[in-house]
């Protein structure tokens, strides 16, 4: 009888020929979006000597032909601007996915267990040293003290968080987001006096707060870029544990899975990647929240897809927000995330529950 | 090491564990001792907190013991690493969550974690391993269906074909039959029983329904203050004396017509009566 059954090979997982697919399309649609933010802009630069300008600083080739505050508006402020949309919304993209899996709650994104209100308290005190400390601080690096305090304040949050809800048997993920919510709310309580005694500072604070891609550079994407390359190709490699994880901490362990080193190493990759891209953009949200639950609902819950794909749309959905963002006359971006996010993320939540009934 | 223990498959010698806690602690075991042979099929009764649980903790690995010695295929358990134990020990606990938006298929390929070596996991002995266990478990037909579109009873197969996919030698179900109706009971049975024939596997299952032990086991276990009472052999599963001290109910032994030995709770036919 089963001999007789002559079934189709048994698809497993997402297949490397549909991954291919979808991340294909993905960087397709990023490349398309990053031209289109090349060439746009107010300050009359053309879309072919935008082009132009990019094709001679990256390959040398083409002759000059336009003026030379053409090419700095284009290589000097565009691209590193494109550039830090890409690697931050990719960071994020890929540690909100880490975190809604490893914390088992919907409602996780890469700022949930501290690392926000950690970055935000460091920044915002970076700010207003000079009122407070005249202090002159040397461009290490491009960085002013403002991204070094984000970073810094981002790890150390976490870590703070992480050490507080380890227990002797482990750290139970519910301590863990109910420390990271203690925490992030103690953390914004000296966010917000720092905001009360700042004065003619506040703007800039406020500013900060609500998270630009405006002040990107290209020593600042030297800075970041490398953390935030480093630790998702690290978690790429790590679907496994990830999708362990999706079956409980329990069934994760008789899988194989050492779970409380697991979620130590996926917690700190996670960490510095979000840290690394709040140091240079601030607090932009939506992206890491949106992004893994559009391809979880889109693609199903495996991360060996989940986690490239959440990488590249995450980069599509920030570049594209900046966009948006410059174009109506520099509104903050993490408006723009949010406008544009949310409204397809509840078409997409109302048409999964029609399917589910 | 003496014989028996190199060619068992897990040994438990004068095992104490339980759980700590603030106020001291709970110990569950006290002294067990238990030896499974290879190609084994044991019951493990007793009444609800005798440690049923906790010794299936400690054979899979995830519960460490505070007294005496695990040894499992000849080894120390201490001495094998977490993804060494998930490719020989495979566990079916009470309730597993399955995540919404895999198929059936896409499960059991998650049974194939501790073997996993190639970087994007498209290996064709993972795929072999999948199609075998679909169909060792029944789960074939179910292969693409959702797994939020699973009865009980199919659950369970999707549950033990996952478990297959590991390629354990001994595979440990807590409380199987729970949650499943008669007939699916006894699928669920002779499924195990054709499955440690044709793998050659040990199984060890925590079972309530002290029938369903008899019928199933080559031998049973109870659990009765911490310690592993009760052998089985003399064409008996299930010994009625020893279950009737464990459960603290005098369990009679009956005769059915063809000659089948029936254990049934006295208690229940003086309350009848």
């Amino acid at each position: 009888m089963r001999a007789a059954t002559v079934a189709p090979p048994l698809a497993l997982g997402p297949g490397l020929g549909r991954s291919t697919v979808v991340i294909g399309s993905g960087i397709v649609l990023l490349l398309a979006v990053s031209l289109a933010a090349v060439a746009a802009g107010t300050s009359g630069v053309g879309v072919g000597d935008a082009l132009a300008i990019v094709a001679h600083r990256l390959l040398g080739i083409g002759t000059v032909t336009w003026p030379l505050s053409s090419e700095t508006i284009v290589w000097e402020l565009r691209l590193p601007r494109i550039a830090a949309g890409i690697i931050v919304g990719a960071g994020l993209g890929c540690a909100g996915t880490v975190f809604q899996a490893l914390l088992r709650n919907p409602l996780a994104d890469p700022y949930i267990i501290g690392t926000a209100a950690g970055a935000s308290l460091g920044a915002v005190g970076a700010l207003l040293v000079p009122t407070v400390l005249p202090i002159a601080i040397g461009g290490w690096l491009g960085l002013g003290l403002v991204q070094i305090m984000a970073f810094a304040g981002g790890l150390a949050a976490v870590l703070a968080v992480y050490g507080i809800a380890r227990g002797r048997g482990g750290t139970p993920v519910v301590t863990l987001l109910l420390a990271g919510y203690a925490v992030s709310s103690l953390l914004a309580a000296g966010v917000a006096m720092l905001m009360f005694v700042s004065g003619d500072r506040l703007a800039a604070v406020v500013s900060w707060l609500l998270g630009s891609l405006a002040g990107a550079s290209w020593p600042r994407l030297a800075f970041a870029a490398p953390l935030i390359i480093v630790s998702f190709s690290l978690l790429l490699l790590r679907w496994r544990g990830l999708n362990a994880l999706l079956l409980g901490e329990q069934r994760a362990t008789h899988l194989g899975l050492e779970v409380e080193r697991e979620k130590r190493i996926l917690t700190g990759l996670a960490a510095l990647a979000t840290s690394a891209g709040v140091a240079i953009s601030g607090t932009i949200g939506f992206v890491g929240l949106v992004v893994p639950h559009l391809l979880r609902l889109a693609f199903g819950p495996d991360h060996r897809l989940l986690l490239p794909a959440s990488m590249v749309f995450g980069a599509v959905l920030l570049v594209l927000a900046d966009l948006g963002a410059r174009m109506v006359g520099g509104i903050p971006v993490g408006v723009v995330t949010a406008l544009i996010g949310a409204p397809f993320f509840l078409w997409l939540l109302r048409r999964s529950l029609v399917v589910h009934d | 090491m003496t014989e028996a223990m190199r060619d068992s498959v897990a040994q438990l010698e004068a095992v104490s564990a339980g759980y700590p806690s603030l106020d001291g602690g709970r110990r569950v075991l006290a002294g067990a001792d238990l030896t499974l042979a290879p190609g084994e099929m044991v019951a493990l009764l007793g009444p609800n907190g005798s440690g049923k649980t906790t010794l299936l903790r400690i054979l899979a690995g995830t519960l460490a013991v505070s007294a005496g010695r695990v040894t499992l295929f000849g080894r120390p358990i201490e001495s094998w690493s977490r993804r060494e134990v998930a490719r020989r020990v495979a566990v079916l606990p009470q309730t597993t969550e399955l995540p919404a938006g895999f198929t059936v298929a896409d499960v059991v390929a998650l049974g194939r974690i501790p073997h996993g070596r190639s970087w994007f996991g498209d290996d064709p002995a993972d795929a072999a391993a999948v199609a075998a266990a679909l169909r060792d478990a029944d789960a074939e037909p179910l292969a693409r269906r959702r797994v939020t579109e699973l009865s009980g009873g199919e659950r369970q197969r999707v549950l033990v074909a996952m478990a297959l996919a590991q390629e354990p030698r001994l595979l440990l179900l807590d409380e199987p039959t729970l949650h499943l109706d008669l007939a699916h009971q006894i699928a669920l049975i002779r499924m195990l029983e054709r499955l440690r024939r044709a793998r050659s596997l040990t199984v060890l299952a925590v079972l309530h329904d002290l029938n369903l032990a008899a019928v199933f086991a080559d031998r049973s276990l109870i659990l009765d203050s911490g310690r592993l009472i009760g052998a089985g052999g003399n064409g008996r599963a299930v010994d009625p004396v020893l279950a009737s001290r464990a459960f603290g109910v005098p369990i009679q032994e009956a005769v059915t017509a063809d000659g089948r030995r029936v254990l049934t709770p006295a208690a229940v036919h003086q309350a009848v009566d």
